[in-house]
């Protein structure tokens, strides 16, 4: 895998021999390679401080606009003392025409009405300026952001700080609660507690069933939605009387 | 004073200490404008921002007109659940210079017996009303960490992505005490086009703090502001965004010798005396 390894044999004998004055071979062959290579680093930093074969000036000054046919003697002449020459442009560099038909230059802007979409649409140099908020139905408006429509706020991100949910385990009581986290970002592991007396029958007889989430809800409690009992394929819902732990206003 | 500057300070995020107290809690978190404001504008709505779990059944919000009469005044409030922001706007004009009072009741809470608590903020008002839209350059920088927290609430450790947000400097002509910040998440896993709002918050100055789970937070992040300040008027700012890439963890934090070291079963020195036979074999081979 290293380099040693792929060595010949005459690269393993140098490696491998050593001076009268204890020295290493390899040890030796670096600091020639590093005395050999200071001069080389040196020349190529004092490289960088030579005058460039070029000078910036003919790049700064747009030295393809430069005239070819211009006099050896005026090549060193400062800037403003070379004569006036016609200028040659690329094919599609044409000064003469109006911006707008210019294929060198970006399209013209044509002013529209501004939109919330990101973009400078009457061409007066800002984006999205003076979109009006939309009050939405539950309160609370949506804003242009970034280019759209925010979405309306809501209470809370996931649940409403402190409160508690149902749900269902897998074993011993086949009942347990969810705390809401103080930010109302996330709900805490199902932690088991004993069944209302509503429901300890059918969590005795049917244990983590659909009957029991029906238990759950039909007595008032805030239940996650495991058996997907309102049939929509979301599981992670919350059913029941959840005014106090949704988000949703 | 020091409840309104304490509730202010935790504006977005509480203070860790704070945080066991505040579970499920409906305490005011802050006012705008905030106590002590000056130049409060003639026109302005006067609001309060309360914890999510707040309730508003009708409690009075009072305002004390200018001595030597203080006259209380109830005013009749509204109450926007999905910023939990109660807010009234006084029935005349306010006075000019004057020194009033307003008083923000404390909450019920949505799962709590106990009222929050409730905040008074004293202000003087300005010469002038608020006419202009605040000027706002929006978001200019963003950062982001890691930090797991005990959470008293849930009595568990809870992960989080934590952005350090940095504002730039809002003018108003009605004072930058009377600006509400408006924060958005423009890019993330579950952002889908729409800009999620983040929850309303009074003028933090020029930093403030965005908490997120992971699931929403892990990927190009991008954030965008915009200010609202007491007439309602909107800053032009939503379209600076400010974006950061966050990975999930556990994170690399690359090699180190002292780990080495530190291994109890002293891998590093037997490899090292495996390296050290293996060049010896070879020495003797050749």
């Amino acid at each position: 895998m290293y380099s040693t390894d792929t060595a010949t044999s005459r690269d393993r004998k140098l490696f491998s021999a050593r001076r009268p004055g204890g020295v290493h071979a390899s040890v030796r062959s670096l600091l020639i390679a590093l005395v050999a290579a200071v001069p080389v680093a040196a020349g190529s930093c004092g490289r960088t401080a030579l005058e460039p074969l070029h000078p910036p000036s003919s790049k700064d000054a747009g030295a393809k606009d430069a005239p070819k046919d211009l006099p050896s003697d005026h090549m060193d002449a400062p800037r403003d003392l070379v004569p006036e020459m016609p200028m040659e442009h690329p094919p599609d560099v044409r000064p003469d025409l109006p911006p707008d038909m210019r294929p060198d230059l970006p399209p013209a802007c044509i002013p529209q009405p501004e939109t919330c979409n990101g973009v400078d649409d009457d061409c007066d140099g800002d984006v999205d300026e003076n979109q009006p908020a939309i009050p939405c139905p539950d309160g609370g408006y949506r804003y242009c952001v970034g280019g759209h429509y925010s979405e309306c706020p809501k209470r809370c991100e996931v649940c409403v700080p402190g409160s508690k949910r149902t749900c269902i385990t897998s074993f011993c009581t086949f009942w347990g609660s969810q705390q809401c986290s103080s930010d109302g970002l996330s709900w805490s592991a199902c932690k088991e507690s004993p069944p209302p007396a509503q429901c300890k029958q059918i969590a005795e007889k049917m244990m983590r069933s659909r009957e029991l989430e029906d238990c759950c809800i039909k007595n008032g409690y805030c239940c996650v939605d495991e058996f997907d009992v309102d049939g929509d394929n979301d599981r992670t819902e919350m059913l029941g009387r959840c005014e106090a732990v949704t988000c949703d206003p | 004073m020091t409840l309104a500057v304490a509730l202010a300070a935790g504006a977005l995020v509480p203070a860790p200490a704070a945080r066991a107290a505040q579970c499920g809690k409906p305490d005011l978190v802050d006012m705008v404008p905030p106590d002590l404001a000056k130049a409060v504008p003639r026109n302005a709505r006067l609001g309060a921002h309360y914890m999510a779990a707040a309730e508003y059944l009708g409690e009075d919000v009072v305002l004390v007109h200018p001595p030597p009469d203080k006259t209380e005044q109830a005013l009749t409030a509204t109450w926007d659940s999905t910023e939990q922001l109660l807010s009234v706007t006084p029935t005349d004009l306010l006075d000019a210079g004057k020194d009033y009072e307003i008083r923000w009741p404390a909450l019920r809470g949505l799962n709590a017996a106990a009222p929050g608590l409730g905040g008074t903020a004293r202000f003087t008002t300005a010469l002038t009303s608020d006419s202009e839209a605040p000027s706002f350059p929006g978001v200019t920088g963003l950062s982001w960490d890691l930090v797991r927290e005990q959470d008293d609430c849930v009595d568990d450790l809870t992960e989080r992505f934590v952005f350090d947000i940095d504002l730039g400097e809002a003018i108003d002509d009605g004072g930058t005490d009377g600006l509400t910040l408006l924060l958005f998440q423009t890019s993330g896993p579950e952002v889908n086009g729409m800009p999620m709002p983040l929850p309303g918050r009074a003028w933090p100055g020029t930093h403030t703090q965005v908490r997120l789970i992971k699931e929403d937070a892990v990927g190009e992040i991008c954030f965008a502001a915009i200010v609202r300040d007491t007439t309602g008027q909107i800053s032009q700012s939503g379209d600076v965004t400010a974006c950061v890439h966050t990975t999930d963890p556990p994170f690399f934090r690359g090699c180190s010798v002292g780990d080495a070291g530190g291994r109890p079963d002293g891998l590093a020195a037997a490899m090292a005396l495996a390296m050290a036979l293996v060049c010896l074999t070879r020495r003797g081979k050749r």
